[in-house]
């Protein structure tokens, strides 16, 4: 939609962004502390985030247009360089950023399909780039006239590609690539426009190297292999000195090292450990270990202090001297299936995805309260009226109640749908629970205080039921289903008042506040106005051009909605007019739910590479 | 562990911020009178006068003004600003109090009652002897606000049923929503009716119990006969006293006085027994209310007086 012109293109309006919870864990040295010691700089999805570390200052560099597949920071931080993939055959672009004014400087692009790694040269006049597996080639970039000065392939044929980069430390003339069997030491002939590599040689040694570190004279640089273990190079004579730990390797691999400045090594591995090594037989001192693989792992400053970040999309902040982890920032790693604020307050929202469900403070995007149900995925999460538990649907087929504040497990009702609860709500009064299941069933449970019961079945649906609403006076709930249907129930008599019928798979659905009307959307990318007096169709909207429409809210009153989906923009839409009167861009995977919060400040949408976004609400006044 | 549990609540995990009640300078007398001696004579003045409209405000209910007002007031006085000092009046208090005890008006002594023999007594205005309450003005009146309540009650009822009329479907083809829709008529038709009395009567009374005989001589039987109306909105009306009242003032009067009081003061709804009818249609009097033939029985056979 963004950049496409069309006849109220002119008109749309921006929704401001003013959050992101989140960090993409698996991108190896993706997290990158700023040489300003204040700031960190990280990618999620298609954007690269600026965070202040003792505030909550977010910045976004917003131009990729796919996934962020590595970043670089100059070392006196003036710069930084992000690449990205793009789909085959295609060039995908490195993007030079202006870290001061956060503005984009220039688009280079000359690999295909996806850039692996970049690095810039200390005196920041080059900028080196490596293509990924089906580009292959390293290609000096100069900075000043933001052109390529000369490329060249990355690896040997014999051996294979390579995935990793760095500068020397000294001279700007020099850098080291490896990779799967290859370890190259570069010299830029400048003059000639040529780049001539010399391949170091490791003996009988079989390694695919995953990090690089050059030491700070130049003369040595380790590299720590997936074998999970380190080898050290001399940088003059292209020689490897030597290498360890011989017995006792790291396990699942060295996948981040830093040198410092007393000659330690600190070495991260794919199981999560973190550990301080002597240089000379790289046995560990210390070791911590953090939630998930470790991919990240940075200096701020001189080494006094690191951070750490992981698979399991975590942040971690290590001071050398106490060698203790510290959690600073979470998010989820996974797709996020719901988002639910508790009614009445727009502080506190929880959001579930697969192991997990989350409880969130709003202004300061932390995370209050986690659940976790190790291997099971949760569909859809409630806020019971009162606040006093949070009832989630999840694969197993079970209903699970947790308390809000320590996350205990209160109740569980066993073997609620056969083929996993997909969608819940429960009353205002907090005395009935509506469940839905993948095998279509709308079931009513009864909730007292020791007992759950099974109140009726309602059985029309013939597939998973994706949504669940309920009137405000609790006699009436409307289910969505994918089999095509949404069902208006009496649930006191319990029986079918109104069936709407559309060749779709519907999502979601939302009553107007004044119940008189009903909206669905689903992927059919159209959104639906209905009656609910007798079902007949009002309004048949155009909601999205490419993807499905995933999640709606509308306002308590009922003047805006906002829909979000496949396409990764969230719409704010007029109600009466059916029109979009703003468009927010910045989500990078597809969009699972959205809700605009109870005091009418934020939308907040969820999407299912694990980012929470923050929009600020365009018509609160 | 449930009674554990049911005591968390997810908005206690948002942050707490404490809140500092804002104090105000308090009047007690003591700390009325430091503050008085901090004030130089004007700020003093100034004070007053605006202490004094607290006071007033206060006797009128209106609080929060004067506190507003108090608090723009008090301003710190300035180094160089000194109280008056030694200042002393030359008025003879001894003589003074002593003339005006003289001249004086005596004081009333305080009604007692005394009622045993060794003399205990004690303040006959709050013994319960004085009668007091039953010479207010509103004294046996409904009170307005329940008035209005039935009224409100009665018409949200209304309302409700209404809603629920409405909301039928067009096409009343089943025997179920057919008498479903007959159901809501007459429960409509009842509320409209119901609405209708008591918008239309200032005062109802309602019987409490069948009862056979009224004595006109012994009005006050009436009032002890109240009985409970089977419809619960309009029980709350009942005010035995009204009829007490209403009786007793023309006590002195004829029997036939009464009866027309009664009756146009007062509509009976419910039901009442014959011989009360009897009684009025006996006297020769006619009903005002509108009710007759709805809600009682005519009685056939006129039974004895």
């Amino acid at each position: 939609m963004a950049g496409e012109p069309g006849p109220q293109s002119d008109a749309l309006c921006e929704l401001e962004l003013q959050a992101v919870i989140g960090f993409n864990g698996h991108i190896p040295s993706g997290l990158i502390c700023h040489p300003d010691r204040e700031h960190f700089i990280y990618p999620l999805g298609c954007t690269v985030i600026i965070q202040g570390l003792n505030n909550n200052t977010q910045a976004f560099l917003h131009g990729h247009t796919n996934n962020v597949s590595c970043v670089a920071v100059s070392r006196s931080g003036c710069y930084v360089a992000s690449g990205q993939v793009t789909f085959m055959g295609f060039k995908a672009d490195i993007i030079l950023w202006d870290y001061k004014k956060r503005e984009l400087l220039a688009r280079l692009s000359l690999h295909m399909g996806k850039i692996e790694k970049l690095a810039f040269s200390p005196n920041e006049l080059y900028l080196v780039s490596l293509g990924g597996q089906d580009d292959g080639s390293v290609v000096v970039w100069s900075i000043a006239k933001r052109d390529a000065i000369c490329g060249s392939p990355a690896s040997a044929r014999s051996a294979g590609n390579a995935t990793v980069l760095a500068f020397s430390n000294c001279r700007d003339e020099a850098f080291v690539s490896a990779g799967n069997g290859t370890i190259r030491v570069w010299e830029l002939d400048l003059p000639n426009r040529k780049i001539r590599p010399t391949e170091c040689q490791t003996g009988s040694l079989k390694r695919v190297v995953t990090c690089i570190m050059m030491a700070e004279d130049d003369r040595y640089f380790y590299v720590g292999t997936s074998s999970g273990d380190i080898l050290k190079l001399n940088m003059k004579s292209k020689l490897m000195s030597d290498y360890g730990p011989v017995k006792e390797k790291f396990s699942l691999g060295v996948t981040a090292l830093l040198l410092l400045k007393t000659g330690d090594l600190v070495v991260s591995t794919g199981g999560g450990i973190v550990a301080l090594c002597k240089g000379s037989n790289y046995k560990p001192i210390k070791k911590i270990q953090v939630q998930g693989g470790v991919t990240s792992l940075t200096l701020r400053g001189q080494g006094h202090q690191f951070f750490v970040g992981t698979e399991e999309s975590q942040i971690y902040r290590l001071n050398y001297n106490d060698f203790k982890e510290e959690l600073i920032a979470t998010c989820h790693n996974e797709a996020i299936h719901d988002i639910i604020f508790p009614s009445g307050t727009s502080d506190l929202f929880a959001t579930c995805s697969k192991n997990d469900i989350r409880v969130w403070h709003t202004p300061e995007n932390k995370e209050l309260l986690r659940i976790t149900i190790p291997n099971m995925t949760c569909h859809a999460i409630e806020f019971m009226r009162d606040g006093k538990s949070i009832i989630s649907a999840w694969n197993d087929g079970k209903i699970r109640a947790f308390t809000p504040e320590t996350g205990r497990l209160m109740y569980v009702i066993d073997h609620a749908h056969s083929m996993g609860v997909t969608a819940i709500a429960a009353t205002s009064d907090c005395k009935r629970i509506i469940s839905g299941g993948g095998e279509g069933q709308v079931r009513v449970w009864e909730i007292g205080q020791n007992t759950r019961k099974l109140e009726e079945v309602l059985k029309e649906h013939i597939s998973a039921v994706s949504c669940i609403k309920i009137k405000k006076n609790n006699r009436e709930c409307v289910t969505a289903s994918i089999d095509g249907t949404c069902i208006i129930w009496d649930i006191v008599r319990f029986m079918r008042n109104q069936m709407i019928l559309a060749n779709t798979l519907f999502q979601c659905v939302c009553y107007h506040p004044e119940e008189y009307q009903i909206i669905t959307s689903g992927t059919d990318r159209k959104i639906g106005y209905w009656e609910v007096f007798d079902g007949s169709a009002i309004r048949n909207l155009e909601g999205s051009l490419t993807g499905s429409i995933n999640g709606m809210d509308i306002t308590s009153d009922g003047t805006y909605f906002v829909t979000g989906g496949d396409d990764h923009l969230v719409k704010v839409w007029d109600y009466n007019e059916g029109e979009v009167t703003h468009v927010g861009m910045g989500h990078s995977g597809s969009i699972t739910r959205l809700r605009i919060c109870p005091g009418n400040k934020y939308i907040v949408s969820v999407s299912a590479d694990g980012a929470i976004l923050r929009w600020k609400y365009p018509h609160s006044s | 562990m449930t009674a554990l549990c049911a005591q968390e609540s997810i908005y206690n995990l948002l942050p707490r911020v404490e809140e500092k009640p804002i104090k105000l300078p308090s009047f007690s007398c003591f700390s009325h009178l430091r503050y008085l001696r901090m004030l130089t004579l004007k700020n003093y003045l100034l004070l007053y006068t605006s202490y004094k409209d607290v006071h007033m405000l206060n006797s009128t209910g209106k609080r929060d003004e004067g506190r507003k007002r108090l608090l723009t007031i008090p301003s710190v006085p300035h180094l160089t600003d000194h109280p008056l000092m030694g200042i002393q009046s030359k008025k003879n208090f001894i003589n003074t109090n002593a003339a005006d005890v003289i001249m004086g008006v005596a004081k009333k002594p305080q009604p007692i009652c005394v009622d045993t023999r060794q003399g205990n007594k004690y303040l006959l205005e709050t013994s319960g002897l004085v009668p007091k309450y039953i010479n207010k003005k509103d004294y046996g009146l409904t009170p307005k606000y329940v008035i209005k309540r039935n009224e409100e009650g009665l018409k949200k009822n209304w309302e409700e049923v209404h809603h629920e009329f409405q909301g039928l479907s067009v096409e009343i083809d089943t025997l179920p929503k057919k008498i479903n829709k007959e159901r809501l008529e007459s429960q409509m038709k009842q509320l409209e009716h119901d609405i209708n009395i008591i918008e239309k009567h200032k005062i109802i009374y309602i019987a409490n119990k069948k009862f056979d005989k009224i004595h006109l001589e012994n009005p006050k039987n009436v009032a002890l006969y109240q009985y409970v109306q089977e419809v619960p909105m309009i029980e709350a009306a009942v005010h035995m006293n009204q009829l007490i009242c209403t009786v007793s003032d023309v006590k002195r009067g004829s029997p036939l006085r009464v009866v027309k009081k009664i009756l146009n003061a007062v509509l009976v709804v419910g039901f009442l027994n014959d011989c009360v009818l009897h009684t009025w249609a006996a006297a020769g009097l006619t009903w005002s209310g509108g009710l007759q033939g709805e809600r009682l029985a005519i009685p056939t056979a006129v039974p004895s007086f």
